[in-house]
């Protein structure tokens, strides 16, 4: 590497991040490990269970994405307004952000490198399976209400898939008559999938139907018997590949995944920081990225529980619940630029 | 610089003094981190608890539970509904005979013993917990019949009698016994606030049985008579139920009888 190279803002950010984030994260997950073992739930099968750990696996990520945050904001001085030293660095960075962006590159690759072990390894040890599965949520027909009057209801998939078990998770509605358990039969592509019917009387109830594997490409659902109405959303009807996917690419690409709280805690750091001085910038940030990951908002939270329970990431739905957050963070780096711009005037 | 010194030596050796003093517990440090957690930590654990029982499997709902009460240990009623929601789960559906009758044997082995680790932290409330547990067995056959061959000779009837047993040591007297069908109201609220009608109708079935234990028959009669109204209302059948809205006992079902 060039000696300019090892001089840019990124690089200096980057190893600044490694130094502080690396240790912290460590320690934090060896804390999360112990306490996972420690109050290991009572349940038939914690084989079953381990998306329930994912609040230690998202433990030393926050920790990591946390220190890489408030070493940024501290490390770079143009993150905040009237730092001492930032005069200088805006005559000598001349971009539109002024290398704020060169920063938060930096700091997204730290937290990157130190998220890669703990999403494979770590999470391996919490019990994510070596393997992944495909998990497609079969689109809703326009009216999803199976009941007496209507006892089909055709669902239709976007293209043939290869999958060797189905999930029902309907939402009940009172029943039109003495209650009976309404007993299902699914047909895929106008064939029984299974010889057993499916009963539900209630929200909440999950039936699993595993086949032997095949294409499908419609499924349909027919009412035999009962008196409670189903309904049918999308996501209430979950077809599970057949095709094994690997666990450790599941947990790289979960690595990624972790750094989007951090984009967008350091986007608005970015935004806030062309008017705010360091106390306001930091807590913005930290509210952004404690949002973002406790609080459950963005894609991280489903993701870490589909990496341990198995579920394959790269799929168009795990995009599609990235693209708000990504979005937000965009617009807020895209603010900062014009912030910026009108405070150089 | 001296004084400073001073204060943290000062300081350090009442911090010492208080311990010797208080000797603390395991269990109650346990509870302080609980305690310094609880705000920070409660939102987000019903958050995840919701998820769970919208995407997840009957074990992953229980062991969000059992995170979620961690942080709440003295909230029986929280710990039986959970329990009774895990125990009385229609199981998986592949599975048949024997095979069926023993997962639900294990699951009733599961949560009997989590509130039975429960019932050190439950204070006060230990008899009321200790009622709902003698509940449990009768339910989850009533459920699932086959679960019966299972369980100790005596049946249900020997496991209450073993947790009820422990409530009157406890100090509640001969009178556990009757109070155990008048529970049902509580519990059955909390299942049906949970979104299990089939485990609420199961706890009515179990409440009119047990009802036959109260001693004064009047009141037995009527109370037998009013959760088979219930009962009824629940299982979708026309029923007229002013008797039981003029029942103020019967107050934590009124939103699911209206």
């Amino acid at each position: 590497m060039s000696r300019r190279a090892t001089r840019h803002p990124a690089i200096f950010t980057l190893q600044r991040c490694l130094r502080t984030a690396a240790l912290p994260a460590l320690g934090a997950a060896v804390v999360a490990f112990t306490l996972a073992m420690w109050t290991e739930p009572m349940v038939a099968s914690a084989a079953a269970a381990t998306g329930a750990r994912a609040p230690w696996l998202s433990l030393p990520i926050f920790v990591c994405a946390f220190s890489c945050v408030v070493t940024t904001v501290l490390f770079w001085p143009l993150l905040a307004a009237r730092r001492p030293g930032s005069d200088w660095l805006r005559r000598l960075q001349r971009g539109p952000l002024h290398g704020c962006g060169a920063a938060l590159s930096g700091a997204l690759l730290a937290s990157l490198l130190v998220c890669a072990p703990l999403c494979t390894v770590y999470a391996s040890a919490l019990g994510a399976p070596s393997i992944a599965r495909t998990h497609t949520l079969v689109p809703a027909p326009a009216e999803p209400l199976l009941s007496a009057k209507r006892p089909h209801l055709h669902f239709a998939l976007a293209a043939p898939l290869l999958g060797n078990e189905l999930r029902l998770r309907p939402l009940a509605s009172l029943p039109e008559g003495p209650l009976r358990a309404s007993r299902v039969r699914v047909m895929a592509d106008g064939a029984p999938l299974a010889a057993a019917t499916a009963e539900f009387d209630q929200t909440g109830q999950i039936v699993r139907i595993p086949f032997a594997s095949r294409t499908i490409s419609a499924l349909e659902l027919v009412l035999e018997d009962g008196t409670v109405p189903l309904f049918f959303p999308t996501g209430s009807v979950e077809l599970i590949g057949a095709g094994e996917q690997s666990g450790l690419a599941n947990g790289l690409f979960l690595a990624l995944l972790a750094q989007i709280p951090l984009f967008v805690a350091l986007a608005f750091a970015c935004l806030a920081g062309a008017v705010a001085a360091l106390p306001t910038v930091l807590a913005v940030a930290v509210g952004v990225l404690f949002v973002m990951t406790v609080g459950g908002e963005g894609p991280l939270t489903a993701a870490l529980q589909g990496r341990l329970q198995g579920h394959w990431l790269l799929t168009t739905s795990v995009f599609r619940q990235c693209v708000p957050s990504l979005l937000l963070g965009s617009t807020a780096m895209i603010g900062a630029m014009m912030l910026r711009r009108r405070s150089r005037r | 610089m001296i004084a400073g010194s001073w204060s943290v030596m000062l300081a350090a050796g009442c911090l010492a003094g208080a311990i010797s003093l208080v000797q603390p517990r395991l269990d109650d440090a346990r509870e302080l981190a609980s305690w310094a957690a609880r705000p920070a930590v409660l939102p987000f654990a019903w958050a995840a608890q919701r998820a769970a029982m919208h995407s997840g499997n009957s074990d992953e709902v229980f062991a969000r539970a059992q995170q979620l009460l961690d942080l709440l240990p003295t909230w029986t009623d929280g710990h039986a509904v959970f329990a009774g929601q895990f125990a009385l789960d229609g199981g998986d559906l592949a599975q048949t005979g024997p095979e069926r009758s023993a997962a639900a044997h294990r699951r009733l082995q599961i949560a009997l013993a989590w509130l039975e680790n429960a019932r050190r932290q439950a204070g006060r409330r230990e008899i009321e917990l200790l009622e709902q547990m003698a509940f449990l067995p009768d339910i989850a056959v009533a459920r699932e019949p086959g679960l019966a061959a299972l369980l100790p000779a005596g049946g249900t009837a020997a496991m209450a009698d073993h947790y009820l047993a422990i409530a009157e040591q406890l100090g509640a007297g001969p009178v556990v016994r009757e109070n155990r069908t008048f529970l049902a109201v509580q519990y059955c609220r909390g299942l049906l606030d949970a979104g299990d009608r089939r485990g609420a109708l199961a706890v009515l079935g179990a409440a009119i049985v047990r009802s036959a234990d109260v001693r004064d028959r009047d009141l037995a009669t009527e109370w037998s008579a009013h959760l088979t109204l219930v009962q009824q209302h629940l299982l979708g059948e026309p029923t007229d139920l002013s008797a039981v809205f003029a029942d103020l006992r019967f107050e934590p079902l009124f939103p699911y009888l209206r």
